[in-house]
Protein backbone atom coordinates (compact mmCIF):
# COMPACT_ATOMS: atom_id res chain seq x y z
CA UNK A 1 0.00 0.00 0.00
CA UNK A 2 1.24 3.46 -0.80
CA UNK A 3 2.67 5.54 2.33
CA UNK A 4 1.94 9.05 0.60
CA UNK A 5 -0.85 9.81 -1.25
CA UNK A 6 -0.63 10.87 -4.73
CA UNK A 7 -4.07 11.58 -5.55
CA UNK A 8 -5.02 14.01 -2.93
CA UNK A 9 -6.16 16.66 -1.91
CA UNK A 10 -10.00 16.15 -4.04
CA UNK A 11 -11.33 19.73 -5.28
CA UNK A 12 -14.47 19.57 -6.64
CA UNK A 13 -15.35 23.09 -7.86
CA UNK A 14 -19.09 24.07 -9.12
CA UNK A 15 -19.53 20.46 -9.66
CA UNK A 16 -23.51 20.16 -10.67
CA UNK A 17 -25.33 17.23 -12.44
CA UNK A 18 -28.63 17.32 -14.09
CA UNK A 19 -31.03 14.61 -15.36
CA UNK A 20 -33.89 14.91 -17.08
CA UNK A 21 -34.34 18.91 -16.02
CA UNK A 22 -33.70 17.50 -12.42
CA UNK A 23 -30.24 19.20 -10.49
CA UNK A 24 -29.40 16.36 -8.92
CA UNK A 25 -26.09 17.52 -7.38
CA UNK A 26 -26.15 21.31 -7.15
CA UNK A 27 -23.12 23.45 -7.32
CA UNK A 28 -20.84 21.47 -5.20
CA UNK A 29 -17.76 22.61 -3.63
CA UNK A 30 -15.50 20.55 -1.58
CA UNK A 31 -11.79 20.22 -0.79
CA UNK A 32 -11.06 16.89 0.59
CA UNK A 33 -7.30 15.92 1.60
CA UNK A 34 -5.60 12.60 2.66
CA UNK A 35 -6.58 12.37 6.56
CA UNK A 36 -8.34 10.14 7.81
CA UNK A 37 -11.66 8.71 6.62
CA UNK A 38 -14.72 11.10 4.99
CA UNK A 39 -17.93 9.80 5.29
CA UNK A 40 -20.69 11.22 3.05
CA UNK A 41 -24.02 11.25 5.33
CA UNK A 42 -27.62 12.54 4.24
CA UNK A 43 -31.13 10.66 3.76
CA UNK A 44 -32.05 8.64 0.68
CA UNK A 45 -32.09 10.83 -1.83
CA UNK A 46 -29.65 13.18 -1.04
CA UNK A 47 -26.97 12.88 -3.73
CA UNK A 48 -24.56 10.79 -1.65
CA UNK A 49 -24.09 7.65 -4.16
CA UNK A 50 -24.00 10.14 -7.37
CA UNK A 51 -21.78 12.12 -5.71
CA UNK A 52 -19.29 8.66 -5.42
CA UNK A 53 -20.81 8.09 -9.14
CA UNK A 54 -19.23 11.53 -10.21
CA UNK A 55 -16.14 11.30 -8.43
CA UNK A 56 -14.69 7.47 -9.78
CA UNK A 57 -15.88 8.87 -13.49
CA UNK A 58 -18.48 6.03 -13.60
CA UNK A 59 -20.88 9.17 -14.41
CA UNK A 60 -19.73 12.43 -16.23
CA UNK A 61 -20.60 16.25 -14.76
CA UNK A 62 -23.38 18.20 -16.00
CA UNK A 63 -20.68 21.53 -15.03
CA UNK A 64 -17.86 21.88 -13.18
CA UNK A 65 -14.56 19.86 -12.24
CA UNK A 66 -13.10 17.20 -10.01
CA UNK A 67 -9.66 17.44 -9.57
CA UNK A 68 -7.27 14.57 -8.21
CA UNK A 69 -4.29 16.20 -7.14
CA UNK A 70 -4.54 19.39 -9.62
CA UNK A 71 -4.82 16.80 -12.36
CA UNK A 72 -8.26 15.55 -14.07
CA UNK A 73 -7.37 11.69 -14.75
CA UNK A 74 -9.12 9.88 -17.18
CA UNK A 75 -11.66 6.96 -16.35
CA UNK A 76 -10.68 3.32 -15.88
CA UNK A 77 -7.84 4.72 -13.17
CA UNK A 78 -7.37 1.92 -10.64
CA UNK A 79 -5.58 3.49 -8.05
CA UNK A 80 -9.37 4.60 -7.24
CA UNK A 81 -12.38 2.05 -7.07
CA UNK A 82 -15.65 2.20 -5.99
CA UNK A 83 -17.50 -0.40 -4.05
CA UNK A 84 -20.97 -0.92 -4.74
CA UNK A 85 -23.97 -1.02 -2.79
CA UNK A 86 -25.01 -4.59 -4.69
CA UNK A 87 -21.69 -6.08 -6.06
CA UNK A 88 -22.25 -8.60 -8.83
CA UNK A 89 -19.45 -11.56 -9.35
CA UNK A 90 -19.25 -13.82 -12.54
CA UNK A 91 -20.61 -17.23 -11.70
CA UNK A 92 -17.23 -18.53 -11.04
CA UNK A 93 -14.66 -18.88 -7.66
CA UNK A 94 -13.54 -16.18 -5.13
CA UNK A 95 -10.53 -16.94 -6.51
CA UNK A 96 -10.96 -16.02 -10.32
CA UNK A 97 -13.30 -12.66 -9.66
CA UNK A 98 -10.42 -11.42 -7.80
CA UNK A 99 -7.93 -12.75 -10.66
CA UNK A 100 -10.33 -11.30 -13.20
CA UNK A 101 -9.57 -7.78 -11.30
CA UNK A 102 -5.71 -8.26 -11.47
CA UNK A 103 -6.22 -8.98 -15.28
CA UNK A 104 -8.53 -6.02 -15.88
CA UNK A 105 -6.21 -3.74 -14.18
CA UNK A 106 -3.08 -5.00 -15.93
CA UNK A 107 -1.65 -5.66 -12.43
CA UNK A 108 1.80 -7.24 -13.12
CA UNK A 109 1.87 -11.20 -13.16
CA UNK A 110 4.50 -11.67 -10.82
CA UNK A 111 2.65 -9.30 -8.56
CA UNK A 112 -0.76 -10.85 -8.44
CA UNK A 113 -0.13 -14.22 -6.55
CA UNK A 114 1.12 -12.04 -3.31
CA UNK A 115 -1.33 -9.46 -3.59
CA UNK A 116 -4.37 -12.22 -4.61
CA UNK A 117 -3.29 -14.26 -1.35
CA UNK A 118 -3.01 -10.85 0.43
CA UNK A 119 -6.49 -10.08 -0.37
CA UNK A 120 -7.93 -13.71 1.06
CA UNK A 121 -6.01 -13.28 3.97
CA UNK A 122 -7.31 -9.74 5.03
CA UNK A 123 -10.57 -10.53 3.82
CA UNK A 124 -10.84 -13.63 5.27
CA UNK A 125 -11.37 -15.53 2.34
CA UNK A 126 -8.77 -17.67 2.17
CA UNK A 127 -11.17 -21.04 3.39
CA UNK A 128 -13.77 -19.64 0.53
CA UNK A 129 -11.24 -19.43 -1.98
CA UNK A 130 -12.96 -21.96 -4.31
CA UNK A 131 -16.46 -21.29 -3.51
CA UNK A 132 -18.53 -19.99 -6.18
CA UNK A 133 -18.74 -16.14 -5.70
CA UNK A 134 -22.96 -15.99 -5.88
CA UNK A 135 -23.33 -18.81 -3.26
CA UNK A 136 -21.67 -16.84 -0.29
CA UNK A 137 -23.87 -14.57 2.12
CA UNK A 138 -24.01 -11.06 1.99
CA UNK A 139 -21.26 -10.13 4.09
CA UNK A 140 -19.17 -12.32 2.71
CA UNK A 141 -19.83 -11.10 -0.78
CA UNK A 142 -19.04 -7.52 0.44
CA UNK A 143 -15.65 -8.51 1.79
CA UNK A 144 -14.90 -10.20 -1.24
CA UNK A 145 -16.09 -6.94 -2.97
CA UNK A 146 -13.33 -5.03 -0.48
CA UNK A 147 -10.81 -7.84 -1.51
CA UNK A 148 -11.31 -6.63 -4.73
CA UNK A 149 -10.56 -3.09 -3.68
CA UNK A 150 -7.65 -4.56 -1.96
CA UNK A 151 -5.69 -6.49 -4.60
CA UNK A 152 -6.15 -3.02 -6.95
CA UNK A 153 -3.87 -1.42 -4.38
CA UNK A 154 -6.21 1.69 -4.02
CA UNK A 155 -5.07 5.24 -2.89
CA UNK A 156 -8.36 6.40 -2.47
CA UNK A 157 -11.78 3.46 -1.95
CA UNK A 158 -15.37 5.08 -2.51
CA UNK A 159 -17.52 2.93 -0.85
CA UNK A 160 -21.56 2.90 -1.30
CA UNK A 161 -23.38 2.32 1.43
CA UNK A 162 -21.73 -1.01 1.08
CA UNK A 163 -23.11 -2.74 4.42
CA UNK A 164 -26.60 -1.71 3.99
CA UNK A 165 -28.14 -5.02 3.65
CA UNK A 166 -25.57 -6.38 6.53
CA UNK A 167 -26.33 -7.67 10.20
CA UNK A 168 -24.32 -5.98 13.38
CA UNK A 169 -21.72 -8.70 13.19
CA UNK A 170 -20.91 -8.79 9.38
CA UNK A 171 -20.67 -4.91 9.45
CA UNK A 172 -18.30 -5.19 12.45
CA UNK A 173 -16.27 -7.52 10.61
CA UNK A 174 -16.76 -5.43 7.22
CA UNK A 175 -15.20 -2.51 9.58
CA UNK A 176 -12.38 -4.20 10.63
CA UNK A 177 -11.15 -4.58 7.02
CA UNK A 178 -11.63 -1.14 6.30
CA UNK A 179 -9.81 -0.20 9.24
CA UNK A 180 -6.49 -1.90 7.23
CA UNK A 181 -7.00 0.29 4.33
CA UNK A 182 -7.03 3.07 6.67
CA UNK A 183 -3.94 1.86 8.15
CA UNK A 184 -2.33 1.38 4.54
CA UNK A 185 -2.72 5.33 3.72
CA UNK A 186 -6.09 4.34 1.77
CA UNK A 187 -8.14 6.91 1.88
CA UNK A 188 -11.71 5.96 2.22
CA UNK A 189 -14.62 8.20 1.37
CA UNK A 190 -17.89 6.45 2.45
CA UNK A 191 -22.10 7.16 1.89
CA UNK A 192 -23.73 5.73 5.11
CA UNK A 193 -26.89 7.13 6.43
CA UNK A 194 -26.54 4.98 9.56
CA UNK A 195 -25.35 7.36 12.21
CA UNK A 196 -23.68 4.94 14.64
CA UNK A 197 -21.55 3.54 11.78
CA UNK A 198 -20.72 7.18 10.72
CA UNK A 199 -19.45 7.51 14.29
CA UNK A 200 -17.44 4.35 14.52
CA UNK A 201 -15.43 5.48 10.82
CA UNK A 202 -15.48 8.96 10.50
CA UNK A 203 -12.89 11.22 11.16
CA UNK A 204 -14.37 13.87 8.92
CA UNK A 205 -18.18 14.43 7.79
CA UNK A 206 -19.73 15.92 4.72
CA UNK A 207 -23.19 15.84 5.22
CA UNK A 208 -25.68 16.07 1.89
CA UNK A 209 -29.13 16.78 1.57
CA UNK A 210 -31.40 17.60 -1.82
CA UNK A 211 -27.90 17.70 -3.99
CA UNK A 212 -26.47 20.14 -1.99
CA UNK A 213 -23.19 19.43 0.35
CA UNK A 214 -24.45 21.92 3.66
CA UNK A 215 -21.50 20.84 5.86
CA UNK A 216 -17.96 19.62 5.69
CA UNK A 217 -16.12 19.14 9.26
CA UNK A 218 -14.67 17.08 11.81
CA UNK A 219 -16.55 14.63 13.20
CA UNK A 220 -16.88 15.73 16.58
CA UNK A 221 -17.78 18.25 15.59
CA UNK A 222 -20.38 18.22 13.72
CA UNK A 223 -21.83 15.08 15.66
CA UNK A 224 -21.82 17.42 19.23
CA UNK A 225 -22.90 20.87 17.31
CA UNK A 226 -24.33 20.78 13.75
CA UNK A 227 -24.33 23.65 12.03
CA UNK A 228 -27.52 22.87 9.32
CA UNK A 229 -30.72 22.62 10.29
CA UNK A 230 -31.46 19.84 7.93
CA UNK A 231 -27.84 18.10 9.77
CA UNK A 232 -29.75 18.50 13.00
CA UNK A 233 -33.27 16.94 12.32
CA UNK A 234 -31.14 13.91 10.17
CA UNK A 235 -28.92 13.51 13.27
CA UNK A 236 -32.37 13.78 15.55
CA UNK A 237 -33.98 11.67 13.20
CA UNK A 238 -36.39 13.53 12.01
CA UNK A 239 -37.64 12.99 8.79
CA UNK A 240 -36.50 15.40 6.12
CA UNK B 1 -51.46 -49.51 -50.32
CA UNK B 2 -50.30 -51.37 -47.28
CA UNK B 3 -51.73 -50.74 -43.71
CA UNK B 4 -50.36 -48.51 -41.06
CA UNK B 5 -49.41 -50.99 -38.53
CA UNK B 6 -47.21 -53.44 -41.24
CA UNK B 7 -45.53 -49.86 -42.27
CA UNK B 8 -44.43 -48.85 -38.49
CA UNK B 9 -43.53 -52.53 -37.77
CA UNK B 10 -41.47 -52.88 -40.99
CA UNK B 11 -40.32 -49.30 -39.98
CA UNK B 12 -38.80 -50.69 -36.42
CA UNK B 13 -37.37 -53.61 -37.93
CA UNK B 14 -35.20 -51.40 -40.21
CA UNK B 15 -33.82 -49.59 -37.32
CA UNK B 16 -33.47 -52.31 -35.20
CA UNK B 17 -31.40 -54.16 -38.08
CA UNK B 18 -29.80 -51.15 -38.83
CA UNK B 19 -30.23 -51.29 -42.32
CA UNK B 20 -27.22 -50.18 -44.29
CA UNK B 21 -29.17 -47.53 -46.58
CA UNK B 22 -30.39 -46.33 -43.34
CA UNK B 23 -27.69 -45.96 -41.20
CA UNK B 24 -26.15 -44.72 -44.14
CA UNK B 25 -28.27 -41.23 -44.09
CA UNK B 26 -28.74 -40.70 -40.47
CA UNK B 27 -25.10 -40.58 -40.35
CA UNK B 28 -24.52 -38.07 -43.49
CA UNK B 29 -27.68 -36.02 -42.10
CA UNK B 30 -26.18 -35.96 -38.38
CA UNK B 31 -22.58 -35.00 -39.98
CA UNK B 32 -24.20 -32.30 -42.47
CA UNK B 33 -26.31 -30.66 -39.66
CA UNK B 34 -23.34 -31.05 -37.10
CA UNK B 35 -20.57 -29.51 -39.14
CA UNK B 36 -23.26 -26.61 -40.20
CA UNK B 37 -23.60 -26.14 -36.02
CA UNK B 38 -19.56 -25.82 -35.88
CA UNK B 39 -19.05 -23.54 -38.35
CA UNK B 40 -22.07 -21.28 -37.64
CA UNK B 41 -20.92 -21.57 -33.54
CA UNK B 42 -17.67 -20.01 -34.63
CA UNK B 43 -19.15 -17.09 -36.90
CA UNK B 44 -22.58 -16.83 -33.95
CA UNK B 45 -21.08 -16.96 -30.59
CA UNK B 46 -18.59 -13.85 -31.55
CA UNK B 47 -21.22 -11.71 -33.57
CA UNK B 48 -23.50 -12.33 -30.51
CA UNK B 49 -21.76 -11.10 -28.19
CA UNK B 50 -20.11 -8.20 -29.84
CA UNK B 51 -23.56 -7.07 -30.40
CA UNK B 52 -24.88 -7.75 -26.94
CA UNK B 53 -22.09 -5.96 -25.57
CA UNK B 54 -20.64 -2.85 -27.59
CA UNK B 55 -22.94 -0.05 -28.59
CA UNK B 56 -22.21 1.14 -32.12
CA UNK B 57 -24.02 2.54 -35.05
CA UNK B 58 -25.70 0.39 -37.04
CA UNK B 59 -25.95 -2.24 -33.70
CA UNK B 60 -29.94 -1.84 -33.96
CA UNK B 61 -29.97 -2.38 -37.88
CA UNK B 62 -27.86 -5.47 -37.53
CA UNK B 63 -29.93 -6.86 -34.59
CA UNK B 64 -33.11 -6.31 -36.53
CA UNK B 65 -31.49 -7.77 -39.83
CA UNK B 66 -30.31 -10.94 -37.75
CA UNK B 67 -33.96 -11.06 -36.37
CA UNK B 68 -35.64 -11.03 -39.81
CA UNK B 69 -33.36 -13.66 -40.48
CA UNK B 70 -34.12 -16.42 -38.12
CA UNK B 71 -37.58 -16.82 -40.03
CA UNK B 72 -35.68 -17.17 -43.20
CA UNK B 73 -37.21 -19.30 -45.83
CA UNK B 74 -34.94 -22.38 -46.42
CA UNK B 75 -36.41 -22.53 -49.97
CA UNK B 76 -35.49 -19.27 -50.84
CA UNK B 77 -31.91 -19.80 -48.98
CA UNK B 78 -31.82 -23.01 -51.70
CA UNK B 79 -32.71 -20.94 -54.47
CA UNK B 80 -30.11 -18.35 -54.35
CA UNK B 81 -26.97 -21.04 -53.46
CA UNK B 82 -28.38 -22.63 -56.51
CA UNK B 83 -27.78 -19.85 -58.75
CA UNK B 84 -25.17 -19.29 -57.08
CA UNK B 85 -23.25 -22.66 -57.29
CA UNK B 86 -24.89 -23.74 -60.89
CA UNK B 87 -22.05 -23.87 -63.96
CA UNK B 88 -23.29 -20.65 -64.81
CA UNK B 89 -23.73 -18.76 -61.78
CA UNK B 90 -20.65 -16.55 -59.93
CA UNK B 91 -19.25 -19.57 -57.61
CA UNK B 92 -19.86 -22.40 -60.08
CA UNK B 93 -16.09 -23.08 -60.30
CA UNK B 94 -15.96 -24.38 -57.33
CA UNK B 95 -17.78 -27.53 -58.04
CA UNK B 96 -20.48 -27.28 -54.87
CA UNK B 97 -23.71 -28.08 -56.25
CA UNK B 98 -25.19 -30.89 -55.77
CA UNK B 99 -22.19 -32.08 -52.48
CA UNK B 100 -23.14 -32.31 -49.00
CA UNK B 101 -20.95 -29.39 -48.92
CA UNK B 102 -23.81 -27.27 -50.25
CA UNK B 103 -26.19 -28.29 -47.92
CA UNK B 104 -23.24 -27.49 -45.33
CA UNK B 105 -23.62 -24.27 -46.72
CA UNK B 106 -26.97 -23.97 -46.82
CA UNK B 107 -27.60 -24.99 -42.86
CA UNK B 108 -25.03 -22.94 -41.45
CA UNK B 109 -26.82 -19.54 -43.67
CA UNK B 110 -30.45 -20.95 -42.21
CA UNK B 111 -29.39 -20.91 -38.53
CA UNK B 112 -26.22 -18.39 -37.85
CA UNK B 113 -28.74 -15.66 -37.44
CA UNK B 114 -30.58 -17.68 -34.80
CA UNK B 115 -27.56 -18.98 -32.71
CA UNK B 116 -26.09 -15.07 -33.25
CA UNK B 117 -29.27 -13.30 -32.46
CA UNK B 118 -29.44 -15.96 -28.99
CA UNK B 119 -26.42 -15.17 -28.52
CA UNK B 120 -26.90 -11.43 -28.38
CA UNK B 121 -30.04 -11.38 -26.17
CA UNK B 122 -28.42 -13.71 -23.53
CA UNK B 123 -25.10 -12.04 -23.17
CA UNK B 124 -26.42 -8.22 -23.35
CA UNK B 125 -28.74 -9.73 -20.20
CA UNK B 126 -25.50 -10.77 -18.54
CA UNK B 127 -23.55 -7.43 -19.38
CA UNK B 128 -26.43 -5.27 -18.41
CA UNK B 129 -26.55 -7.38 -15.02
CA UNK B 130 -23.08 -6.40 -14.36
CA UNK B 131 -22.52 -3.12 -16.42
CA UNK B 132 -22.56 -0.75 -13.22
CA UNK B 133 -20.19 -3.52 -11.25
CA UNK B 134 -17.63 -3.31 -14.72
CA UNK B 135 -17.74 0.55 -14.63
CA UNK B 136 -17.00 0.67 -11.09
CA UNK B 137 -14.06 -1.94 -11.79
CA UNK B 138 -12.65 0.11 -14.67
CA UNK B 139 -13.19 -3.09 -17.01
CA UNK B 140 -12.89 -2.21 -20.53
CA UNK B 141 -15.43 -4.40 -22.44
CA UNK B 142 -13.11 -6.43 -24.31
CA UNK B 143 -12.07 -7.98 -20.90
CA UNK B 144 -15.39 -9.05 -20.45
CA UNK B 145 -16.26 -11.31 -23.21
CA UNK B 146 -14.74 -14.46 -22.59
CA UNK B 147 -15.62 -14.65 -19.05
CA UNK B 148 -19.27 -13.40 -19.61
CA UNK B 149 -19.65 -16.37 -22.71
CA UNK B 150 -18.01 -18.67 -19.70
CA UNK B 151 -21.13 -17.70 -17.45
CA UNK B 152 -23.95 -17.74 -20.14
CA UNK B 153 -22.36 -21.39 -21.57
CA UNK B 154 -25.35 -23.26 -20.68
CA UNK B 155 -27.79 -20.68 -22.30
CA UNK B 156 -25.33 -20.38 -24.78
CA UNK B 157 -25.42 -24.40 -25.35
CA UNK B 158 -29.23 -24.50 -25.79
CA UNK B 159 -28.85 -22.08 -28.53
CA UNK B 160 -26.83 -24.12 -30.08
CA UNK B 161 -29.22 -27.40 -29.90
CA UNK B 162 -31.81 -24.52 -31.04
CA UNK B 163 -29.60 -24.05 -34.32
CA UNK B 164 -29.49 -27.90 -34.41
CA UNK B 165 -32.60 -28.76 -34.34
CA UNK B 166 -33.51 -26.18 -37.16
CA UNK B 167 -30.89 -27.47 -39.05
CA UNK B 168 -31.15 -31.11 -39.14
CA UNK B 169 -34.98 -30.34 -39.63
CA UNK B 170 -34.67 -28.70 -42.50
CA UNK B 171 -35.78 -29.85 -46.22
CA UNK B 172 -36.08 -27.22 -48.37
CA UNK B 173 -32.69 -25.53 -48.93
CA UNK B 174 -30.78 -28.88 -48.94
CA UNK B 175 -32.76 -30.67 -51.59
CA UNK B 176 -32.38 -28.05 -54.00
CA UNK B 177 -28.65 -27.63 -53.57
CA UNK B 178 -28.19 -31.05 -52.38
CA UNK B 179 -29.93 -33.18 -55.03
CA UNK B 180 -31.33 -36.00 -53.02
CA UNK B 181 -28.32 -38.03 -55.15
CA UNK B 182 -28.39 -41.90 -53.51
CA UNK B 183 -25.13 -42.45 -51.43
CA UNK B 184 -24.08 -39.19 -51.71
CA UNK B 185 -26.18 -36.27 -50.45
CA UNK B 186 -29.49 -38.43 -49.30
CA UNK B 187 -30.13 -36.94 -45.75
CA UNK B 188 -33.14 -38.32 -43.61
CA UNK B 189 -35.59 -35.19 -44.69
CA UNK B 190 -34.88 -35.29 -48.34
CA UNK B 191 -35.31 -38.71 -48.51
CA UNK B 192 -38.74 -38.79 -46.27
CA UNK B 193 -40.11 -36.57 -49.06
CA UNK B 194 -38.54 -38.78 -52.06
CA UNK B 195 -39.48 -42.38 -50.54
CA UNK B 196 -42.96 -40.81 -49.02
CA UNK B 197 -43.31 -40.06 -52.98
CA UNK B 198 -42.23 -43.53 -54.24
CA UNK B 199 -44.49 -45.11 -51.77
CA UNK B 200 -41.75 -46.79 -50.00
CA UNK B 201 -43.27 -46.07 -46.54
CA UNK B 202 -41.45 -48.25 -44.52
CA UNK B 203 -38.12 -46.20 -45.27
CA UNK B 204 -39.43 -43.02 -44.67
CA UNK B 205 -40.90 -44.01 -41.41
CA UNK B 206 -37.98 -45.25 -40.14
CA UNK B 207 -36.41 -42.17 -41.02
CA UNK B 208 -39.28 -39.90 -39.37
CA UNK B 209 -39.47 -42.13 -36.19
CA UNK B 210 -35.16 -41.59 -36.31
CA UNK B 211 -35.61 -37.88 -37.13
CA UNK B 212 -38.49 -37.53 -33.98
CA UNK B 213 -36.43 -39.57 -31.95
CA UNK B 214 -33.12 -36.99 -32.49
CA UNK B 215 -35.65 -33.86 -32.02
CA UNK B 216 -37.04 -35.07 -28.94
CA UNK B 217 -34.12 -35.60 -27.24
CA UNK B 218 -32.48 -32.26 -28.18
CA UNK B 219 -36.23 -30.77 -26.83
CA UNK B 220 -35.03 -32.98 -23.23
CA UNK B 221 -31.67 -32.15 -23.28
CA UNK B 222 -32.72 -28.16 -23.58
CA UNK B 223 -35.31 -28.32 -21.06
CA UNK B 224 -32.83 -30.29 -18.64
CA UNK B 225 -30.12 -27.36 -18.83
CA UNK B 226 -32.82 -24.96 -18.45
CA UNK B 227 -33.94 -26.96 -15.24
CA UNK B 228 -30.25 -27.35 -13.87
CA UNK B 229 -30.07 -24.04 -14.86
CA UNK B 230 -32.74 -22.40 -12.72
CA UNK B 231 -32.15 -25.16 -10.25
CA UNK B 232 -28.71 -23.52 -10.18
CA UNK B 233 -29.99 -20.24 -9.67
CA UNK B 234 -31.85 -21.08 -6.52
CA UNK B 235 -29.41 -22.49 -4.46
CA UNK B 236 -26.93 -19.36 -5.07
CA UNK B 237 -30.12 -17.31 -4.89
Amino acid sequence: MPNTNRHLPLTIKNLEYRHHRSTLIKQINLHVDSNGNSIILGHNGAGKSLLLKLLHGVINPTSGKIEWNGSIPASNQYWRTLLLQKPTFFQRSVQYNLEFVLHVAGMPVAQRKDLLQQALDICGLTDLAEHNANSLSGGQQQRLSLARAWVLQPDVLLLDEPTVALDPPASQVFENILYQFKQSHTKVLMTTHDLAQAKRLADEIIFMDKGEVLEQRDATEFFSAPDSVAAQNFLQGKLA
Amino acid sequence: MQDSSSIFLTAFQLIAELDSDLVEIVLLSLQVSLTAVLISTIIAIPVGAVLGTYNFRGRGFIIGVLNALMGLPPVVVGLMLYLMFSRSGPLGDLNLLFTSKAMIIAQTILITPIIASLTQQTIEDLYHHHAEQFKALGAATHKTLLPLLWDARTSLFTALLAGFGRASAEVGAVIIVGGNINHVTRVMTTTIALETSKGNLELAMALGIILLTISFSVTCLMMLIRHHQSDRKLRLA
